[in-house]
């Protein structure tokens, strides 16, 4: 846990000594896979049927060996009609734990997470941390979350950003929501930002929503001129704006409408398998904090890394998670295209988000795995 | 005569050759012709494969030549003179000496990811199946009139093939839109220069990405600017049938197949130490064939309970069986995505069987997963990530799996069935009227006949 804090109240984890982050990180994560080890028998079961047990991990290099936990294999077991099968998966006592949260998953299938009350403050911390150093995020600061409220939404997205805005603004007032009982009011949305004076603003929602409060904009002659430090925090998926416009061309009508330069325009990739959220510098490199073990794994064998600026499965460990191990490798291919300092100055690996690898691409007629599951909803 | 652009005769069994043509365009003079270059490469070896850079002036040459083509030649024939023609072709392509077919099964183990033993399995069992049903076609009675067609077949062998045996019985003109990497059509179109260069000159295959900005006027072209006396088959994702209808023009002959899923129903009375062995392999098969890329392709089997060997013991020969065929007709080479989905849901399977919520039956070669074989106790339909993972569930009889399946019977392409007679009908009738399009026996799963598909009725 000293090591966890040592990087999390660092007075610049971004810009710490790399050697420093290096050792620090893998500290906090081999002690987080010494308590999964001890705590957790569905893990524990799986380290044996490796082979690997904490005396096996002993650098940096060795963190290839920690077995992993498809994203998937949480899914299976949110379906699984033993109920305690989430609870077997835990590594802290049943009551200790004290929500569960859910992801719908791209597949539709969703999963389904337990926390305990540590785990829940450590990552509304991370992520605050996160938004400080790396959005410029400050008490006092107003947030338009171009979202419904979280008692409309229990998405990751709507309900990880509002814990973690309360941890850093301290208390929820300069927080305002722009969707309200599933209504999109573009209007209101630019009265709420215009009326707001004293204090830096900020926005934060998917893309697609970006996208038609800037052609609503444009089409009604409607303009804002956003602040100096202001950010625009865009994510959850552009797969619905990519369809429309080239992502260019929908930051050049965020300029146009919003008045903000694309270097304050920062897209997050949000984890929801950690609940954690990686974000852009003003280069627009996600960099991955210091905290968080991130490392792209070779398709065919995923103790294998790949080399840099090369395509692989993304694996996220995460030490902050005392409830489950979250040490996950995703469906998701990415490349990093940073290992130690970023051309943003910064220290520590950036992260490139390529796709989500879904077989999409097989290639002969066999209906493929996401498509059978769309067609099987859609009865 | 049309001009006919020909790859030099002979140039594909020399070993040396490691650029290909994948195209085969009637009406274009190689001068006309800009080319680009992509490269594939995998442990079976590396090639570049020639794609042309498409325009609509070219388009319309292609579309004049095979309409004179058509006009000159085709209409001129009579059916079984084509036929004869057509079974000629067939028989070359049985032997696995006749140049092209060596030169496929050179190439598609590099370009479409299939081992070699695998290409010449899909090859053997392609030609087997249109041999064999050629001649049963009804030539009689009169022809659907369609002059040309535009088919969009998947990267397995068999649709084009059927595209173009089809269309020619009909007297139509075939332009075929392969995808990047397909060095099969090509070959196949082009090997009917060694039949009669009048008729190769009626079936055009080129490769380009669909749906893209680039090709939009070309698509707008060859899509939009159809009538009644056109027919477009599409074999691909829903989203792809949704791209072409938008822009075809509704007078359009659309017939379209989509991608589709199948799966096998095994009854008790199958289920016995004597049968196990047979049926354990023709089950491994379906789903083996084609790496599961298929449509026919098994994704999954429901087993009934109370037989000799129990559903758990059927998953254990079903895997023996896969184990024994990874070695005979080993799996191809995975893309980069497909790999990565299908390593992600094994790591998923083994943590899920170590949890118990799962039987899991892994198929190596080396250390490395090559397939799997998934039992589980819930009675959900289950498709699989494909590239030989299947799931095997317990029903308690097998007249459940009409209901089980409704769900997905909007894309149910083959169910293969392991029962006696007497219980086959029923079970039959019932899959049909959930919408089933093809009840056959789970050795037959992967062999569907050309008859099956009346392109033109």
């Amino acid at each position: 846990m000293d090591s966890i804090n040592a990087l999390l109240e660092h007075p610049s984890p971004f810009g710490m000594d790399i050697n420093e982050m290096r050792e620090l990180r893998f500290k906090a994560v081999k002690g987080s896979f010494e308590h999964h080890y001890s705590n957790n028998k569905v893990y524990r079961k799986i380290c044996e049927k490796y082979g690997v047990t904490p005396d096996d991990i002993g650098n940096n290099e060795d963190l290839l060996y920690m077995p992993l936990l498809a994203s998937d294999f949480f899914k299976e077991l949110s379906r699984a009609k033993d109920p305690n099968d989430i609870i077997k998966s835990a590594s802290v006592p049943k009551e200790e734990i004290v929500t569960y949260f859910t992801t719908s998953g791209t597949t539709g299938r969703p999963s389904k997470y337990p926390y305990n009350r540590k785990s829940l403050g450590i990552i509304n911390k991370s992520n605050a941390k996160i938004f400080y150093h790396m959005a410029d995020f400050r008490q006092g600061d107003y947030i338009l979350m171009l979202t419904p409220p979280p008692a409309e939404s229990k998405t990751g997205l709507v309900q990880g950003m509002y814990q973690c805005l309360r941890e850093l603004l301290k208390d929820d007032e300069q927080i305002e929501f722009g969707i309200k009982g599933g209504e999109v009011n573009f209007e209101l949305m630019i009265d709420m930002v215009s009326s707001i004076e004293g204090r830096t603003r900020h926005l934060y929602g998917p893309p697609f929503v970006y996208n038609a409060l800037a052609d609503y904009m444009l089409q009604n002659d409607k303009k804002l001129e956003l602040d100096k430090e202001s950010k625009a925090i865009t994510t959850g998926g552009w797969k619905k704006v990519e369809g429309e416009v080239k992502r260019e061309q929908m930051y050049n009508k965020m300029k146009k409408t919003l008045g903000i330069d694309r270097k304050n325009i920062r897209d997050g990739l949000g984890l929801t398998d950690i609940m954690s959220v990686i974000l852009e510098c003003g280069y627009n490199h996600k960099h991955v904090p210091p905290w968080m073990h991130v490392s792209i794994r070779n398709t065919k064998d995923l103790t294998k890394e790949v080399e840099l600026k090369k395509p692989g499965l993304i694996a996220f460990i995460s030490p902050l998670i005392d409830s489950y191990p979250a040490f996950i490798i995703t469906g998701d291919m990415g490349k990093k295209s940073y290992e130690d300092k970023c051309e943003c100055d910064l220290n520590g690996p950036t992260i490139e988000y390529l796709r989500r690898a879904s077989g999409m691409e097989s290639r002969g007629c066999a209906i493929v795995l996401a498509d059978a599951l769309k067609a099987m909803r859609n009865v | 005569m049309t001009n006919i652009m020909i790859a030099p005769s002979g140039v594909y069994l020399s070993d040396e050759t490691k650029t290909y043509p994948a195209y085969f365009l009637p009406g274009v003079k190689e001068s006309e012709l800009e080319v680009k270059s992509e490269e594939f490469e995998n442990k079976y070896g590396k090639i570049e494969v020639e794609i042309p850079r498409l325009n609509t002036g070219i388009i319309k040459n292609v579309l004049n030549a095979l309409s004179s083509s058509r006009k000159e030649y085709l209409n001129g024939k009579s059916t079984s003179e084509i036929l004869d023609r057509i079974y000629k072709n067939v028989e070359l392509w049985s032997d696995s000496n006749y140049r092209y077919r060596k030169a496929a099964e050179k190439w598609m183990p590099i370009s479409m990811g299939f081992s070699p033993q695998m290409t010449r399995k899909v090859l053997d069992e392609t030609m087997t199946s249109f041999s064999r049903d050629l001649y049963k076609i009804p030539l009689k009675g009169k022809k659907k009139d369609i002059e040309r067609i535009f088919c969009v077949p998947p990267d397995v062998p068999g649709p084009d093939v059927l595209s173009i045996i089809r269309g020619l019985l009909n007297k139509s003109t075939i332009f075929c839109k392969s995808s990047i990497g397909n060095v099969f059509s090509p070959l196949y179109a082009q090997s009917y220069l060694d039949i009669d260069e009048n008729m190769a000159g009626c079936i055009a295959v080129v490769p380009w990405r669909g749906g893209k900005l680039e090709s939009l006027d070309i698509e707008s072209l060859i899509y939009g600017e159809r009538n009644k006396k056109d027919a477009i088959i599409i074999f691909g994702r829903p989203e792809t049938e949704e791209v072409i209808r938008e822009k075809a023009n509704p007078d359009t002959n659309i017939i379209s197949f989509t991608r589709g899923i199948s799966l096998g129903i095994v009854g008790k009375e199958m289920l016995t130490r004597k049968k196990i062995d047979k049926l354990a392999l023709e089950a491994a098969l379906a789903v083996c064939m084609c790496d599961q890329r298929d449509c026919f392709s098994s994704q999954m089997y429901y087993v009934e309970r109370g037989g000799e060997i129990s559903p758990e013991e059927f998953s254990e020969e079903l895997a023996k069986k896969m184990q024994d065929l990874e070695f005979k007709i080993p799996r191809g080479e995975l893309s980069l995505d497909a790999s990565a989905n299908f390593t992600e849901h094994m790591n998923s399977y083994e943590l899920l069987d170590l949890t118990g919520n799962l039987k899991l039956y892994e198929i190596r070669k080396d250390k490395t997963h090559t397939g799997a074989v998934i039992f589980k106790e819930d009675k959900e339909f289950e498709p699989s990530p494909l590239y030989r993972v299947v799931t095997v569930k317990p029903v308690d009889n097998v007249s459940e799996v009409p209901k089980l399946t409704e769900s997905v019977s909007g894309v149910l392409h083959t169910i293969g069935v392991a029962l006696p007679e007497n219980r086959k009908k029923s079970l039959e009738d019932k899959l049909k009227k959930i919408g089933v399009s093809r009840v056959t026996s789970i050795d037959e799963m992967y062999k569907p006949s050309m008859l099956e598909y009346n392109l033109f009725a």
